[in-house]
C-alpha cells in the first residue's frame, strides 16, 4: 500500500514468497516496469513482483537504493560536499562489491533486472557475465554457465580444422 | 549520500515445505539462463571473431544462438556495422604475407604462405583476393569461414602486371552477412609489350570471365598498389601515377582526372587511393608530418577536380622518438581499411593505424618491412561446416 513517511511517498513491493518491502517511490521507479505501473495508476495497493524471490528482490532494492539519483534538500547537500566524479567512483566500487555473488544469484539478478527493466543493473550483471566468458577457458565457461559440452570429439576436430585462425 | 529506508514489514512463508521459494535453487545445478537473455548478453561480446567463435564452441545450444542470422545482424549493428581489423596482407618479400593485428586471429595458413607463390590483390567485406604467381589462378578467400574459391586465369592474360578486386554481387547494404552471396571479381592487367591494359570480370553466378575490354596506355601499366572501389567503378593506380577507372556496369576503361603533379612530388609519389566516406574517390599522401586527404569531387559548374579535404598533423599522434626517426625514414600511407575507416601509416619499421572518425591511433605490434598493404576486416561468420543456422548446423551433426 502506498504510504507516506517523512514527506516521502512510499510504495510496497511484494515478493511471491510473501515478503513485503516498503520502499520510497523514487527508489522503486528505478525499475521502468514499476515506473510504468505507477504512472498508469496501477499501483494503488502493494505491487506483487512475480518470479522474483525475496532474497533477490531485497538485493535489487539495495541496488536501486544506492543508484537512485539524489534530489531535494538532502540530495543537494550531498552533491555540495561530494564531487560528481567521486560519487561515480564510489558507485563503481560499490557495484564491484555488489556483484560479487555466486552464479545462481547473478543469473537471478540478470533475470530480475530484465523483468523489472533496470538498465544499470542489467548492464552490470551482463557485463560481469561477459567478462567471465571472455576471460576464462571453455571448460570454465561451461561450468560457470551450467552448460554441458555436447560436441562429439569428431565434431570438435572438424571445428578446429575449419577454424584454424582461432587456434594459435 | 542519504541512506534510504528499506523496511521489511511482514514475513510469511506460504511454501508448504517451509523453505523460501528462491532458497531451493541455490544448489549446484541452477538452471541455465533462458535463450533470449543469454543472447542479449552475448551481444555484448567484443567484436573480434574469437569471442563469438568461442561462444559457439561452448555447446550446440550456444552455437544455435550465435549462428542465428538475426543475432549476427544485431551483433554487427551493435558495433555500427564497423568490423574489426584482424590483420593485413603484405606483398613485401621480407615480411610475412599476412600480419595479424588482433589477438585471437592467427590465420597461420595465410601467414605461412610464400611470397614466391602468392600475391595479395585486395580485401573487402571479409574476402581476400590473391593471385598465384606460378599458375596465375585467382583465389577468393574468406579467412574466417575458411571458404576458398579458386578461379582460372582469364584467357589471354598470360603476360601481366595485374590488380583487382572482389566484391559482393548481391546489391544489399549489410555486407557483414553476405559470405555466401554471389561475388564478382574485377581483374585489370597490363601487357607491357603492346602498351595495352585490359580488364574483365568474373561472376560466381555464371562461373565465367567476361570479354576483355582494353585501352592503349603507352608507357604505363597497372601498379602494385591498393585499388579503390567507389560505386560501380574500380580505380587502379598506374605506375606513372595516373589513375585508371574500370566502369563495372558499362564495362569500359578510362583515365581519371590527373592528380596534381606538384602535390604528388611533395608526397615523393607515396600515395594511396581509397573510397571516401561520402562516396567519392579519395587519395592520401604525407608531406613532412602532415597527412593530407584529398577527394575527387564535382564543383557547381560540373568540373571534376581534386580537392584538399583534410590535414592531420601526425606529430600529435606519434611518440617523440618516432617523430625524430622521421628524419631518416619516409612517413607514408600504405593502406586503407574502408570497412573500418582506418588509414595505415608506415614509419619504418613501425605501422600505425589511424581511425579517421575517432582519431585514435594504434601501433601494429609487428614491426617490419612493408610497402603497400591490404587490411583484412571481419566480424565472426560461421564456417561452411559449422553452419550458418540450424539447417546448416545439421551438416556438422552429420559429420
Amino acid at each position: 500500500m502506498a504510504t507516506r513517511e517523512a514527506g516521502k511517498k512510499m510504495i510496497m513491493l511484494k515478493s511471491p514468497d510473501g515478503m513485503e518491502f516498503e520502499v520510497e517511490e523514487a527508489v522503486a521507479m528505478e525499475s521502468q516496469t514499476i515506473r510504468k505501473m505507477i504512472e498508469d495508476d496501477c499501483a494503488d495497493t502493494a505491487i506483487l513482483i512475480p518470479n522474483i524471490n525475496s532474497k533477490i528482490l531485497s538485493r535489487v532494492i539495495e541496488y536501486c537504493n544506492k543508484h537512485v539519483p539524489t534530489t531535494g534538500a538532502t540530495g543537494a547537500a550531498a552533491s555540495d560536499t561530494v564531487a560528481p566524479a567521486a560519487l561515480a567512483e564510489d558507485l563503481k566500487i560499490w557495484d564491484a562489491e555488489f556483484i560479487k555473488v555466486n552464479r545462481a544469484t547473478r543469473f537471478d539478478l540478470i533475470q530480475a533486472a530484465s523483468y523489472l527493466n533496470i538498465k544499470g543493473l542489467l548492464d552490470l550483471t551482463s557485463q560481469t557475465t561477459i567478462d567471465t566468458i571472455s576471460d576464462n577457458s571453455l571448460e570454465e565457461i561451461r561450468s560457470f554457465l551450467s552448460t554441458k559440452n555436447d560436441y562429439l570429439p569428431e565434431e570438435e576436430q572438424t571445428i578446429r580444422r575449419e577454424n584454424q585462425w582461432a587456434f594459435q | 549520500m542519504t541512506q534510504r529506508s528499506i523496511s521489511q514489514t511482514r514475513t510469511t512463508i506460504p511454501n508448504s515445505s517451509g523453505e523460501l521459494a528462491g532458497g531451493r535453487r541455490r544448489h549446484a545445478d541452477s538452471p541455465p539462463l533462458p535463450d533470449d537473455m543469454l543472447a542479449e548478453i552475448l551481444l555484448l561480446l567484443p567484436p573480434v571473431p574469437i569471442h563469438l567463435f568461442r561462444a559457439a564452441f561452448v555447446s550446440k545450444r550456444w552455437r544455435g544462438l550465435v549462428h542465428d542470422a538475426r543475432f549476427l545482424r544485431r551483433f554487427r549493428e551493435f558495433y555500427g556495422g564497423t568490423p574489426p581489423i584482424l590483420g593485413f596482407f603484405n606483398n613485401h618479400p621480407r615480411s610475412p604475407l599476412f600480419i595479424p593485428t588482433s589477438g585471437g586471429f592467427a590465420a597461420s595458413t595465410a601467414a605461412k604462405m610464400s611470397h614466391d607463390n602468392w600475391w595479395a590483390l585486395h580485401c573487402r567485406h571479409g574476402h581476400a583476393l590473391l593471385q598465384n604467381r606460378r599458375t596465375g589462378t585467382v583465389l577468393v578467400w574468406d579467412l574466417v569461414t575458411g571458404d576458398r574459391r579458386h578461379l582460372p586465369l582469364p584467357s589471354r592474360a598470360q603476360e601481366w602486371s595485374s590488380n583487382g578486386a572482389a566484391l559482393c554481387a548481391a546489391g544489399h547494404a549489410d555486407h557483414g552477412g553476405c559470405r555466401s552471396c554471389p561475388f564478382l571479381v574485377a581483374y585489370v592487367f597490363s601487357r607491357e609489350r603492346n602498351a595495352v591494359t585490359s580488364a574483365c570480370t568474373y561472376s560466381s553466378e555464371t562461373g565465367v570471365w567476361s570479354e576483355l575490354t582494353s585501352i592503349v596506355l603507352p608507357f604505363a601499366s597497372v601498379a602494385v598498389k591498393p585499388t579503390a572501389l567507389v560505386g560501380n567503378t574500380l580505380y587502379c593506380l598506374l605506375d606513372n601515377y595516373n589513375i585508371l577507372e574500370f566502369d563495372l556496369v558499362n564495362h569500359r576503361l578510362g583515365l581519371t582526372q590527373k592528380f596534381p603533379r606538384n602535390a604528388l612530388c611533395s608526397y615523393e609519389d607515396h600515395i594511396v587511393i581509397m573510397p571516401t566516406e561520402d562516396g567519392h574517390l579519395g587519395l592520401a599522401g604525407v608531406e613532412g608530418l602532415n597527412l593530407h586527404l584529398w577527394s575527387l569531387m564535382a564543383s557547381v559548374d560540373g568540373l571534376v577536380t581534386w580537392t584538399h579535404q583534410r590535414v592531420i598533423d601526425l606529430e600529435n599522434f606519434l611518440a617523440p622518438e618516432v617523430v625524430a626517426a622521421t628524419c631518416n625514414f619516409w612517413v607514408e600511407p600504405i593502406g586503407f581499411a574502408e570497412d573500418a575507416g582506418v588509414i595505415f601509416i608506415y614509419v619504418h619499421p613501425r605501422v600505425y593505424m589511424i581511425h579517421l572518425k575517432s582519431m585514435q591511433i594504434e601501433e601494429v605490434p609487428e614491426k617490419g618491412n612493408y610497402s603497400s598493404i591490404l587490411p583484412y576486416t571481419s566480424f565472426y561468420a560461421p564456417g561452411i561446416t559449422t553452419g550458418g543456422g540450424d539447417d546448416q548446423a545439421e551438416l556438422l551433426n552429420n559429420c
